[in-house]
Order: C-alpha cells, then sequence, then structure tokens
C-alpha cells in the first residue's frame, strides 16, 4: 500500500480520528521534525475525478480551518512512510519556514477580461504601414507591429494591476502576478491575506469594478495558498517595490 | 449559459488549476539523462548558427 | 447509516466562491477556450518528448530576445534596407528550422511558450524600467 498525502501541518496537529480521505481510507500522519504530513494509505494512483479532488479539498480546507496547512499538490503518492520521512527532510527548511509564513492564510484569485466593447483598438495607434517589397522586411514590420501591441497590452495589464493593489491594499501579505494580454484575457493574479479579510477585499473590489468599467474583474476564492508555496514556477514573483504596503512583506 | 452553471465552472476550474499544477511538491525533479544532452548540443547550434550570421550582418 | 455527533470532514462548499460579471467569462471562454498560462508537464510519460519540448522551448526564447533586439535597431533607425532585410531572411529561415525540429520530436501543434512571467517579457519590447 502506498500513501497518498493530503497536506503538510505543524507535528503537534491530530486531525480526528472520524475524517475520511480517499476511498474511505483512515488518516495518519508522518512527522519529521517539527512538521508533518497528512496521509492515508491507497492502493494505486487516485482516480482524477471530481470526487477525489472534491475530498482531498475538503481535508486540506478542514484542516486549515483550525490549524496551519500548506495544501500538497493533488495526485502526490509516496510508496511509504520511509519515503515520506525522506521528501519531508529533504525540503524541511522550506516547508517549516512555509508553514510559518503562509500556513494560516488564504489565497483570492482574480481574473481580468477585457469587455468587448471596452477596448480600446491598438491597432489604430500602431505605426502606419511602411511599404516593403521583400519578404525577410516584410517580416520583420509585421513582427515589430505584434510587437508594439503587444507591449501597449501588457502596459495596461500592468496599471490594472497596480490598481488592484491599491484595492487590497496593506491587507495584503503578498501577490502572485501573471501578466496574460492574450486574446481577451488580461492577467491573472492571486493575493495571499487573512481569511478574515476576505470580506473586506471583495467589497474594496467591487468598488474598484465601479471606476474600471472597461474590464470585467472576476474575484474567486478564499482558497488554500496553492500559488504561495515556495519554489514553484508558474506566476512570477514582480517586484516588491511595486506593492506600496512594503512592512507587511516578509523579508 | 446560465449565470449560476458559469460561477460553478469557472470555480471549478480555479480550484482544479490550484490543485493539480500548484501546492506542496514532494516528488522528485526532472533529471536529464546522458542522450538528452545531446539533444541540448543539437538545438543550441541551431542557434549558434543564426547568432553567428547575425553578427556577420552587423558587421 | 447512523452519524455519530463526530462526524467526516466538513463537506466541501465551493458555492459564492466567484464574483464578477462571469457572462463576460462565459463569452471570452466560448470564443478562445479555457485561456492561461501554458505550462510544461515534466512528467509526461514520454520524457525524451518533455526534453525536447524544453530545449525547443529555450530555442524558440532566444529566437524572440534575437528577434526584439533587431527590432529596437530598427526602431531606433540603426538599419538599413538592406539589413533589414537580410535579418528578417535569416529569422524566417530560424522559424523554418525550428518548425523542422519540432516536427522531427513529433511536437507540432505544440505551444513552445515558457512560463516565465518577467523573463518572457524581455521578448516583447516591453519598457523595465521599473522603479
Amino acid at each position: 500500500m502506498s500513501l497518498y498525502v493530503y497536506a503538510i501541518v505543524d507535528r503537534a496537529c491530530d486531525p480526528p480520528a472520524e475524517w475520511r480521505g480517499l476511498a474511505g481510507a483512515p488518516l495518519s500522519t508522518i512527522g519529521v521534525r517539527s512538521i508533518a504530513a497528512v496521509v492515508s494509505e491507497i492502493a494505486g494512483p487516485p482516480r482524477r475525478d471530481t470526487t477525489a479532488l472534491v475530498r482531498h479539498e475538503a481535508l486540506v480546507e478542514a484542516l486549515a480551518a483550525h490549524h496551519r496547512a500548506l495544501p500538497v499538490r493533488f495526485g502526490t503518492v509516496l510508496c511509504d512512510a520511509g519515503a515520506v520521512e525522506q521528501a519531508l527532510s529533504e525540503r524541511y527548511e522550506s516547508l517549516a519556514a512555509d508553514l510559518v509564513r503562509i500556513g494560516g492564510h488564504v489565497e483570492l484569485g482574480i481574473v481580468a477580461l477585457w469587455r468587448e466593447d471596452g477596448r480600446e483598438d491598438v491597432n489604430a495607434a500602431a505605426q502606419p504601414a511602411e511599404p516593403a517589397s521583400r519578404a525577410g522586411a516584410r517580416y520583420l514590420q509585421a513582427r515589430r507591429r505584434d510587437h508594439a501591441r503587444a507591449s501597449a497590452g501588457k502596459a495596461a495589464a500592468r496599471q490594472l494591476a497596480s490598481e488592484l493593489d491599491v484595492a487590497v491594499g496593506d491587507r495584503a501579505f503578498d501577490r502572485r502576478l501573471s501578466v496574460v494580454n492574450e486574446g481577451r484575457l488580461v492577467m491573472r493574479a492571486a493575493y495571499l491575506v487573512a481569511p478574515a479579510d476576505a470580506a473586506a477585499i471583495r467589497a474594496a473590489i467591487d468598488e474598484l469594478r465601479g471606476r474600471r468599467r472597461d474590464v470585467a474583474i472576476v474575484l474567486s476564492g478564499p482558497w488554500p495558498p496553492y500559488s504561495f508555496v515556495s519554489g514553484q514556477r508558474g506566476m512570477e514573483v514582480e517586484p516588491i517595490g511595486m506593492i506600496r504596503h512594503a512592512p507587511r512583506y516578509p523579508q | 449559459m446560465s449565470q449560476v452553471s458559469a460561477e460553478q465552472e469557472f470555480t471549478l476550474l480555479e480550484l482544479l488549476d490550484r490543485m493539480i499544477d500548484r501546492g506542496v511538491v514532494l516528488t522528485g525533479d526532472l533529471t536529464i539523462s546522458v542522450a538528452d544532452v545531446d539533444l541540448v548540443a543539437v538545438a543550441l547550434n541551431v542557434v549558434i548558427a543564426s547568432v553567428e550570421r547575425m553578427a556577420e550582418l552587423e558587421a | 447509516m447512523h452519524r455519530d455527533i463526530h462526524s467526516d470532514v466538513p463537506d466541501l462548499d465551493l458555492a459564492r466562491r466567484t464574483s464578477g460579471d462571469l457572462d463576460e467569462l462565459a463569452r471570452a471562454a466560448a470564443v478562445q477556450g479555457r485561456a492561461g498560462p501554458h505550462r510544461i508537464d515534466a512528467n509526461e510519460q514520454n520524457a525524451g518528448k518533455g526534453i525536447a519540448k524544453l530545449v525547443l522551448s529555450l530555442v524558440e526564447l532566444l529566437r524572440r530576445l534575437l528577434e526584439n533586439q533587431a527590432i529596437r535597431k530598427m526602431d531606433a533607425g540603426a538599419l538599413t534596407d538592406e539589413q533589414i532585410e537580410r535579418m528578417g531572411q535569416t529569422f524566417l529561415k530560424l522559424a523554418d528550422k525550428l518548425a523542422e525540429l519540432k516536427a522531427a520530436f513529433g511536437l507540432e501543434g505544440e505551444d513552445l511558450d515558457l512560463e516565465l512571467g518577467s523573463i518572457g517579457d524581455l521578448t516583447d519590447g516591453a519598457d523595465h524600467g521599473q522603479p
């Protein structure tokens, strides 16, 4: 039997005996120094269906409701307790630090889209097409127009991102930002916040929506802080200096 | 698409995106085998040749 | 089934976790599918294909960096028509070569975008003079 891993918690954390993991399996913890992994036995790879995903997430959120917890990626199966201990040992410093830094917080997700009718026609501002008869020059000029269009789009996305930062204000401990600028998608962001602040942030975003009618801002969450676990690629960290309230961010 | 189902679908997608692609990773990193190193060399040669050609153009 | 007072994990409640103009989202999604950053799947069954994709993505990145340099020179008026033509031809050849390599490794139709965030931004000529 292998072990399916749900979350990383403090060593002292003891999930209730009645809680069940995937396929109704009971939970246990495997500890290394001050941290532990919450696991259950599993016969093979988990089924990738909604039931399994929902059960995993329900457990993570239930743990996080009363303790610090780091969400583990879905589908993490290690062969035995020794493998779990080794994995925890190898990543101990990072996991222990993350547990302190983010284990009690949640993330709010933002997706921003250009509204169909609110979009500036960037092409109107592009350089006039220069006549070019040869293939090489035509290619570079076309690429140059693409670049100009992309730059304008990214600048607009960063502008919106900074307005979101101001709206969220010093309630955010940290932020992840992805300036996407593809089609209607402007940007994606995640804010790391205290659970108690989620409602106030929703209200602030609502107010921003009133001022930025050219975009649709969709807010989701709260979620466990999946995006803020150390050492993963994905949304990149923008320079902290862009965010106004520096004291709130760990150094 | 009704308002309710769009919200449910989006919420689920946002959750899945996080659970499947982020969070703590406990498995090993991708290791590069010997054969793959040759692949890197092949691809870089393509680029190097182009860079040299560019340098010639600029000279 | 008898429910003990100490019960299982609370059901996951996903209601009211999303706010905003979802009609807009639905319209955008209908047009272009779920738009999102592309990621390299490092756990692909065919590990060789994963590596080829990674390497070719790096080549693609380098190609874009070089193009970006060329475009900046164009914008600055630092290139003659002849130089523009020859550079463009080189880039066309490089793009063809990249397509060949993609086909050789069975990666046609795959997106070679690396999820590089601010590094990737360097390929688009954006101004990085941030405070």
